[in-house]
């Protein structure tokens, strides 16, 4: 099976530069100081941001003069197409902590809380392709509804090559698995720094820079979704308090 | 885990040299530290070393149950131990965030990348097939232990052989290597990792950072490169960067240096091989530990080192030589040397400080260069002396005769100058029942 | 090799005063009846009526009737009187708990500097260096730090600035190059100008003009860790006549 048809058709249907359908939604929860809902494609993410409070656990883990910023990763046992039997603490589910952690860790202006801590939890509902990528954007809104300042959207987007030279950007999970590269990228859409990048499989060098730039351009197309959906959300939440008025 | 204490000071420092263009051990930007490799007895076994980091690597095999979803093809595992042996800021036991970081590296770089044949591990479709574990111990942690780790999975598994298996109609025979020699795996690239340190939003790229630089520096890049210059890998870390320019550049220079690590990960198989096919006494681990010293396995501990090179071989030379002329004196005291106060009753202070002249034994001819021939970074001075040599042994070719040049060649090799150097100044130690 | 003043070959059950000692021997001549008085140093205990060595070394004598074992160590076991270079890891209320490469962090009361009272504190960061005296140093309790001596001057001690370079070596060659006939200290002093402090833990402060220099001087110390009185010389003038520039 070709990953791009002749047509210039991928598998699912899109072009190569199209990214997938999303759709989100912030303040789902009540219990969390934020949380936000997010569909990318088929993927489909919760996150929950409680914070900033005092540290929990040991008192020296705390740091003088920034916040400690900790994430969780876990994939729901239904998420993917066999059950999965541990939904965290495995090598990948550890490593896409970090990851995560390092992305919003460059857009939290940590300083403005030292020794606090800030949790985000992440829980994937149903994995195709671009978990992490999903997860990121989650977080960020998230973090918007629960208050705390920020620096700038982060946002992460896929990008893989495909049959060796034509880009393809927010791949799903077929196409990860089909063996294509596959690599990722959590930017600061704004001021166009990178956070995390990372990638697997293999090509050849000289393809990095279209690459790259093809997930910075998903990036921005993304930041411009997302802060579409910040606007729309605010103005739903900020209404309330003029009709009060009113009556 | 405990976090490395650094001082402001350190810091500033290591920032103002490398934005001097220095780094504290002498080398330049792009220079590797030493490498040795030294394979085992075992198939598969080998112990790396670059700089001070050391790492041993060990792959075994042992029939399995393939997966479902892929039913044709064998397994490979990689697992890395970075325990508190390591360094005093890492827990034994718990999982800690660099050996994740570690272990998806390379899993990446040599799994992901699809760099050996899973096929060819096969023997019974859907029922058995090899499963290859490589498994990876860091006994000194010193900086680009990636870089390290990758460099020793890659040597042990290219080194490795599985043994030979035939299948009758019930089951499967698998032959010692009395019956049948083992076969090695079929590798169909070579992947290895390369890290960098960047300072300064980037202006200032290190590569095979310390232990030391790597913590002080903004970001940490390390990329899985083989020698066709494709990307197997990589993983960015730290704070951000502003380019997607400067990711390519270090990819660009990752896989020059890659390249020269593949052929000498090449060349010290070879020589193993050499050693094997004719039926010498294959030393195995043990030229590692050499017991004619005391002080086989310890390194230097020059943690900084002169850019001069000549200056760093005289100062080894002064110390060699009169390492045999130390004597220990034991000082009569005189009061003004020592002033041990006695504190109380059974107990003393050493509160000043004599002049401590230590016996030692030699200094090893390990611990002096004499790898260096083999190492694959390139330090000014040491590949001119090279060139001089030849250029020398090619006079004499022309004036005495134009036969067996390759039999002149090697008498003036480098290695071979250095040991005569030091067989004047060393006592020349029997060695006795290597195994 | 080790040449024969020193008696090494022999490895029984009796210590021999100026030869290589493993733990477990016995110190003859201490246990003997006839001293009065004999002082143990660091490395040697008395275990019922002998006097055993419990580290492994030179074992040495100073008179009168005091004996120690001079042992290779990196990791610095705190004494009274000594000073060490810290670094600063935490503030706490009233201490700044500082790092001095031994067992426990040791705590430094920020009321032991010169001209500080309670409402005018000291300018101390974590990450910092100090240059302190321990007060006190049991094996119970945490070691105490001061930054003043006993009549309330600062003299030497004090925060070390942020400029120059720290580094770490071993406790025996700290004791080395502070011995009054070693000449690399002075012998680089003369020539390259250079602030330098020494802590007794096994960490080493140097301040020159420049990187170079500060590299220059950090090799010559780390160079001579196994080199006699003659080598430290020769070291010194081979590295000064090859950089002059310096």
């Amino acid at each position: 099976m070709d990953l791009i048809s002749d047509q210039g058709l991928r598998v699912d249907g899109r072009r190569a530069g199209e990214l997938r359908r999303i759709r989100c939604k912030l303040g789902v929860y009540d219990q969390p100081d934020g949380s936000a809902y997010l569909e990318q494609g088929h993927t489909k993410v919760l996150a929950a941001v409680y914070g900033p409070h005092q540290i929990r656990g040991s008192r020296t883990k705390a740091l003088q003069d920034s916040v400690v910023i900790n994430c969780q990763y876990s994939m729901a046992t239904f998420s993917t197409g066999e059950r999965k039997k541990r939904p965290r603490g495995d090598r990948r589910s550890t490593e896409m902590t970090m990851l995560l952690k390092q992305a919003v860790s460059a857009v939290i202006k940590a300083e403005l809380y030292p020794r606090s801590q800030i949790d985000v939890f992440l829980e994937v509902l149903q994995a195709d392709g671009g978990n992490y990528c999903a997860c990121v954007n989650a977080a960020t809104l998230a973090l918007i509804d629960a208050g705390i300042p920020l620096r700038e959207y982060v946002v992460a987007c896929t990008a893989s090559l495909a049959n060796g030279k034509v880009p393809l950007v927010d791949i799903s999970h077929l196409e990860e698995t089909m063996g294509g590269p596959n690599l990722t990228v959590a930017a600061l859409p704004l001021s166009g720094q990178i956070a995390v990048m990372e990638m697997s499989q293999r090509f050849h060098i000289d393809h990095l820079e279209e690459v790259t730039q093809l997930a910075l351009q998903g990036c921005r197309d993304i930041y411009k979704i997302l802060d579409k959906a910040v606007k729309e959300h605010l103005l739903e939440t900020g209404d309330f308090f003029p009709q009060l008025e009113s009556n | 885990m405990k976090e490395l204490i650094v001082s402001t000071c350190e810091k500033n420092f290591i920032r103002q040299a490398v934005s001097q263009g220095k780094r504290l051990d002498g080398r330049k930007f792009d220079d590797l530290r030493k490498l040795d490799i030294k394979y085992g007895l075992e198939w598969g076994s080998c112990v790396t070393t670059l700089g001070s980091t050391k790492v041993v690597a060990q792959v075994s095999c042992d029939v399995q149950v393939p997966k479902t979803s892929r039913p044709n093809e064998g397994l490979l595992f990689i697992n890395v131990e970075l325990s508190g042996m390591a360094s005093v800021h890492f827990e034994s036991g718990k999982i800690n965030d660099a050996e994740v970081k570690i272990n998806r590296i390379l899993e990446k770089c040599f799994r992901e990348s699809k760099c050996i044949d899973l096929e060819a591990l096969c023997i019974v479709a859907e029922e058995k097939v090899w499963n290859v574990r490589v498994d990876l111990n860091i006994l000194n942690y010193e900086g680009n232990v990636v870089g390290c780790c990758s460099i020793a999975a890659l040597a042990a598994l290219a080194h490795f052989r599985h043994p030979d298996v035939t299948s009758t109609g019930e089951g499967i025979i698998i032959h010692s290597e009395a019956e049948r020699d083992a076969i090695p795996l079929t590798i169909h690239h070579y992947p290895v990792a390369v890290s960098f340190a960047l300072f300064d939003q980037g202006k200032h790229i290190i590569h095979d950072p310390t232990a030391l630089e790597e913590h002080v520096s903004d970001v940490q890049l390390v990329v899985c490169v083989n020698s066709y210059r494709e990307l197997c890998g990589l993983y960015l870390e730290g704070s951000s960067i502003k380019t997607v320019d400067l990711v390519v550049r270090c990819s660009s220079q990752a896989a020059k240096i890659a390249k020269r690590l593949v052929d000498y990960v090449r060349d010290t198989l070879q020589e193993d091989q050499n050693v094997r096919n004719s039926n010498m006494q294959v030393p195995g681990l043990v030229s590692c530990v050499n017991e004619d010293s005391l002080f086989a396995l310890s390194q230097e501990r020059l943690i900084i080192k002169l850019t001069d090179r000549e200056l760093q071989e005289k100062i080894k030379e002064l110390t060699t030589e009169t390492e045999e002329k130390l004597d220990v004196e034991m000082k009569d005291c005189s009061n003004e040397d020592m002033k041990i106060v006695s504190t109380g009753p059974s107990s003393a202070e050493l509160v000043s400080n004599l002049d401590v002249k230590v016996g030692l034994g030699d200094k090893n001819a390990w611990m002096v260069d004499e790898g260096g021939d083999y190492s694959s970074e390139s330090e000014n001075s040491e590949v001119e002396l090279v060139q001089e040599v030849s250029r020398h042994e090619k006079v004499i070719q022309l004036e005495l005769s134009g036969d067996s040049e390759e039999e002149e060649v090697t008498v003036l090799k480098p290695e071979n100058l250095e040991q005569r150097d030091l067989s004047q100044k060393l006592p020349k130690k029997k060695k006795s029942g290597k195994k | 090799m080790v040449s024969e003043d020193v008696k090494v070959g022999h490895f029984g059950r009796e210590a021999i005063v100026g030869s290589v000692v493993l733990p477990g021997q016995v110190v003859e001549e201490a246990s003997s009846a006839e001293q009065k008085k004999v002082t143990l140093g660091p490395g040697v205990e008395r275990v019922k009526e002998n006097i055993v060595v419990c580290n492994s070394g030179i074992l040495k004598k100073s008179e009168p009737n005091i004996y120690y074992v001079d042992n290779l160590q990196k990791r610095y076991t705190p004494v009274r009187k000594e000073c060490v270079i810290g670094v600063v890891t935490m503030k706490a209320g009233d201490i700044f708990k500082i790092d001095i490469n031994s067992s426990e962090q040791a705590s430094l009361s920020y009321l032991a500097f010169e001209n500080v009272s309670k409402k005018n504190r000291p300018r101390i960061e974590v990450g910092d260096l100090v240059y302190a005296q321990i007060l006190s140093a049991s094996k119970d309790m945490e070691p105490e730090l001061v930054c003043v001596n006993s009549y309330g001057k600062q003299v030497t001690m004090g925060v070390l600035p942020a400029e120059g370079f720290l580094f770490q070596c071993s406790i025996n060659l700290i004791r080395k190059i502070l011995s009054p006939e070693c000449p690399l200290l002075s012998k680089l002093g003369k020539r390259i100008p250079y602030e330098t402090a020494i802590g007794m833990n096994g960490r080493i402060w140097i301040k020159a003009k420049n990187v170079d220099a500060t590299l220059l001087i950090g090799n010559a110390i780390l160079a001579s860790e196994y080199a006699s009185t003659e080598t430290i010389n020769e070291i010194c003038d081979n590295l000064l006549k090859k950089l002059p520039n310096v």
